[in-house]
Parts: C-alpha cells; structure tokens; sequence
C-alpha cells in the first residue's frame, strides 16, 4: 500500500506567544483533491508554509509521500509545486523567463524544458503570450501561469494557497476546474486552500479548519449525508458553530 | 531522487540570468550604477587633486615607466570599482527585501536545492552584474590617464568576483535582519557611507593614522578597505595576500550569518513568512 501524499500528525505552530495551529491531524491520498476550508485568519496559510518547510512547526510530524518534511529535503522539495495566496512572478520578465527561472530552480534543463514549456501554454491557452511580460497579463492568466510554473516539474503533489483571490466569478470557475483536470488527468494529490465554499466539488475530500484544529476530512458527499445537510454550507455552520456563528463567503 | 551537479549547475544559470535580466531592464538602476562612479572620477578627483600629496607605492611604480606618470585619478579608481561593488551589493540585497515584501522569494526557498546554496547563487549573480557595471566603467576610465591595463583587468577578474561577493554578502546579511523595504534605504546609507569613508578609497590611511588613531584602527577593522587594497593591487598587477585573505573571511562570516538569517527556524524568516 502506497504511503499518503501527505499526513501532518499532531502539528502544533505558534507565532510568537499566539497559538495558531493546534493539534492538527490530515490525510491527504495520491491522487485525492483536498479542500483546506476556512475562514481568513483560520491559520490555512500558516499550514501551508509549514507543510512547504518555510516555517518552523513547535510540535508534530509533517510527511510527504512517507518520509517527514524537515524543510531542506530536496528529494520531497522536487515532489512539491506551491502556488502562493500572494503573486509571485517577475513582472518585468516574460512569460517564458519566468517558467525558465523556476525550472532552473528545480533543476530542469534546457532540452527538457522547451517541449513542456510549450505544451503547457498551448495547454492554458497562453502559447501566444509568451514573449510578453507578465505585468502584461491580466488576474487570469496570470495564476494560469503561476500554475504553469508549479507543475512545469510535474510535482506528485500541488498546494495552492488561496488560488483564486481577486478573479473574477468565470476566471474562477474556469482555474478550478483546469486544477481538478490537472489532478485526474496526471493523478496529482492538490491541497487547494480556500474560503469559498463554491470552489469545492462533490468528491472532493474538505479539510474544515476552524481556530486552529481540522474538524472533518470526508468527502464533501460524504459530509453532506453525514450532517444530514442539504449543502455544505450548512454543514461548515454545524461544524463551526460552537466557536461562531459566521461562515465562509459564499458566491 | 539526489540531484545531481548538473542541477546545481543548472539553477545557479538561472538565477544569473534571471538577475542580469533585470538588471538590463531596470535602465534607471543601470545608467545610476555607471553615473555614480563616473561623477566621482570626473568631479571630485578634479576637486581633490590638488589638496592631497599622494606618494605612489612601489607596486604603482612597477606598472608605471616614470613616477611623474601616477596621479590621484590612478589611486581613485580601484576605491571607485569597490563602490560599484558595495553600491550593486547593497542593490541585491534591496532586491532580497523588495522579492521578499513581494512573495516573489518564496518560489526560490521552495526549490529542491539547499537554502545555503540558493542564497550563494543570488550572491553570485549580484557580483556577475556588479562586473557588467565594472567593464563599463573601465571602459569610460579609459580616457584618463588611469594607467589600466587590459591584462591586470584580466588577472583580476577572481579578486573581482571575490569582492562582489563579501559586498553582497553584507549586504545579504542586512537584508535578513530588517523587517521592511522601506527601512532598507536609510539603512543602505547608515552602512554605505560608514564603509566608504572609512577606507582607503579616497585617501591612504596614513591620512587617518595622523589625524585620529581610533579611525585608523576602525578603518582597518573595515572590510571595505580590504576589498579596496586588495583590488588597488590587483588592478596594478600585484597579489595582496593579507587582503585577499581577510575579504575571503569576511565573505564566510557573512555569508554564514546571512544563510542562518534565512533560515526558518531561526532569524527574518522565522516572523517573514508567518
């Protein structure tokens, strides 16, 4: 049996004195979509930062694919693409220096790397804004890109933290579902961060992260039938509503 | 699956170019990294010249044919190369703040390659473009009687390159003990102008020893002046050993506390990326 993409065992994070994440318990399988969902503030971009090494955890253990995640690991660091909540590309490079840039890092050369540069942006509809600088791009295609770059190393597991955040409803719905082919087309476990209950799909497996603790880890069918819901929203108020009584934006 | 050296070799490439990329398209940063230097070697060696009486070393004499040949442009130029190296070092590192401010370095601390390692590229980077702007300068220094040769240049190309680093490595190490992009500039000119004045790039330090004991020994505790002495050697055709030696030190030392610096366990990074 193959060990789960990722499982965080017990993790306990604080910043400074400020507990953010207590007890946190997660199983994520190859090739399962997985929804972080929480209110902002709840601690998602916190886990993430754990989870890709740039944050020192206090307590618990944080595996990929078997083996523990202690920040410098390069043979997991090469399994792990990352899209980040806050933009990160070079805007005064192109579109095609930016992926070049982050596949050197990842150590991709250059023979590999023309055919899955072009693939990828025929793929994403951007082939034809290649040479152009990133700054030229709009919201859309711009996380497009940041996509492109995280899977250009074809990574067995993708995190994207708050993915969405300043699209518009159609480039929003378009993006998810280009990451949920991605994850059934090539197998690839995601962690997708969010606060929009829309973004979740019926078989995908909902992490409810709430003042710090991961309160479900079913599948968003699974849940709905579990609290005997009607839709997930009600059930992420029942789930929530010892601590509060507000839910997550809905669109 | 271990990475292999072509990998090293392969992200160390892509951070130069990336670096030199931006560089060349930041034309305001490009045309000020060749001004600076260009008003210090046209003015204030004009304005200088005749208050200092500077008795050239016996090195300056073996490169020249006659002692009436040296003059102060000749002593200014290796304390003007070290600036661009200070000014591009504390540039690479404005960049480390601004990436950082921006989110853009977390995709560098997410590669596969060791932190250590990705941080020696940036400073690489920084020392390759800090030797773009040299060359140019060079080139301007030209038409004055500098008494450069291509050859010295040439020799001292390492010497350069090692420069370039232990300036970006204090300027690394800066980088990761402040907080925000808009401390950086102030910051830049507490350590800048410190560095720069406290050296032998404008005057011997003979100059000091007689007017303040206390500035001599600072100034010889200055990394800055190691890096002047070494290159002023280099450019003239002469290995500075003590020089070379302790730049290279201090290239360690900061390094070493700019990489525990970013590291997340420890240092900026433990409340950056929180």
């Amino acid at each position: 049996m193959s060990s789960p993409a990722l499982e965080i065992i017990k993790l306990q994070l604080r910043l400074g004195s400020r507990p953010v994440l207590n007890d946190i318990n997660l199983k994520l399988e190859p090739g399962e979509f997985g929804v972080l969902l929480g209110e902002n503030g709840a601690g998602k971009t916190s886990l993430f930062t754990a989870i890709c090494g740039l944050h020192h955890f206090d307590h618990g253990n944080i595996s990929l694919f078997g083996q523990p995640q202690l920040g410098t690991n390069s043979e997991l660091m090469q399994n792990l693409g990352v899209v980040f909540q806050q933009a990160s590309l070079d805007l005064d490079l192109s579109v095609e220096q930016n992926l070049r840039y982050a596949a050197a890092l990842q150590g991709l050369n250059s023979k590999q790397l023309d055919q899955r540069i072009s693939e990828s942006l025929a793929h994403y509809g951007l082939a034809t804004r290649r040479y152009d600088t990133a700054r030229e791009l709009n919201g859309g295609h711009r996380r497009r890109l940041e996509l492109i770059r995280a899977t250009l190393h074809q990574p067995a597991l993708l995190l994207l933290d708050e993915p969405t955040v300043g699209l518009d409803p159609g480039a929003r719905d378009r993006f998810v579902n280009e990451v949920h082919a991605l994850c059934e087309e090539h197998k690839t476990s995601v962690l997708w961060s969010t606060h929009l209950i829309d973004e979740v799909r019926p078989r995908d497996r909902v992490f409810i992260l709430h003042e710090g603790q991961i309160k479900t880890g079913q599948r968003a069918t699974e849940l709905c039938a579990q609290h005997e819901c009607d839709s997930l929203i009600e059930v992420f108020r029942r789930v929530t509503a010892s601590a509060s009584s507000s839910a997550p934006e809905v669109q | 699956m271990a990475l292999s050296s072509s990998c090293y070799l392969h992200a160390l490439r892509g951070i130069v170019v990336r670096e030199v990329l931006r560089f060349i398209k930041q034309r305001e940063r490009f045309v000020a990294s060749l001004v600076r230097p260009i008003l210090w070697l046209v003015v204030f060696s004009a304005g200088l010249r005749g208050s200092l009486e500077l008795a050239p070393d016996a090195f300056y004499l073996a490169a020249l044919s006659s002692p009436r040949q040296f003059s102060y442009e000749m002593y200014l130029l290796p304390g003007l190369v070290a600036m661009i190296q200070l000014f591009s070092g504390m540039q690479s590192a404005l960049s480390m703040v601004f990436d950082r401010e921006m989110g853009s370095m977390r995709v560098l601390l997410v590669s596969p390659l060791p932190r250590s390692y990705l941080l020696f590229c940036k400073l690489f980077a920084g020392s390759v473009i800090s030797l773009l702007q040299i060359t140019l300068f060079l080139l301007f220094a030209s038409f004055f009687e500098v008494g450069i040769n291509i050859s010295n240049v040439l020799l001292a190309l390492p010497l350069l390159l090692l420069g370039g680093l232990c300036c970006g490595s204090i300027g690394l190490y800066l980088s990761s003990l402040i907080k925000q992009l808009e401390n950086f500039a102030g910051i830049m000119n507490f350590v800048i102008f410190p560095l720069f004045f406290l050296s032998s790039a404008l005057y011997p330090l003979s100059n000091f020893q007689e007017g303040s004991p206390l500035l001599y020994y600072l100034a010889q505790l200055n990394p800055f002046t190691h890096i002047v002495e070494m290159l002023r050697h280099a450019l003239f055709g002469e290995l500075k050993f003590g020089a070379v030696v302790y730049v290279s030190l201090c290239f360690a030392v900061f390094s070493a506390l700019a990489s525990r610096g970013y590291n997340p366990s420890r240092g900026m990074m433990k409340k950056k990326f929180s």
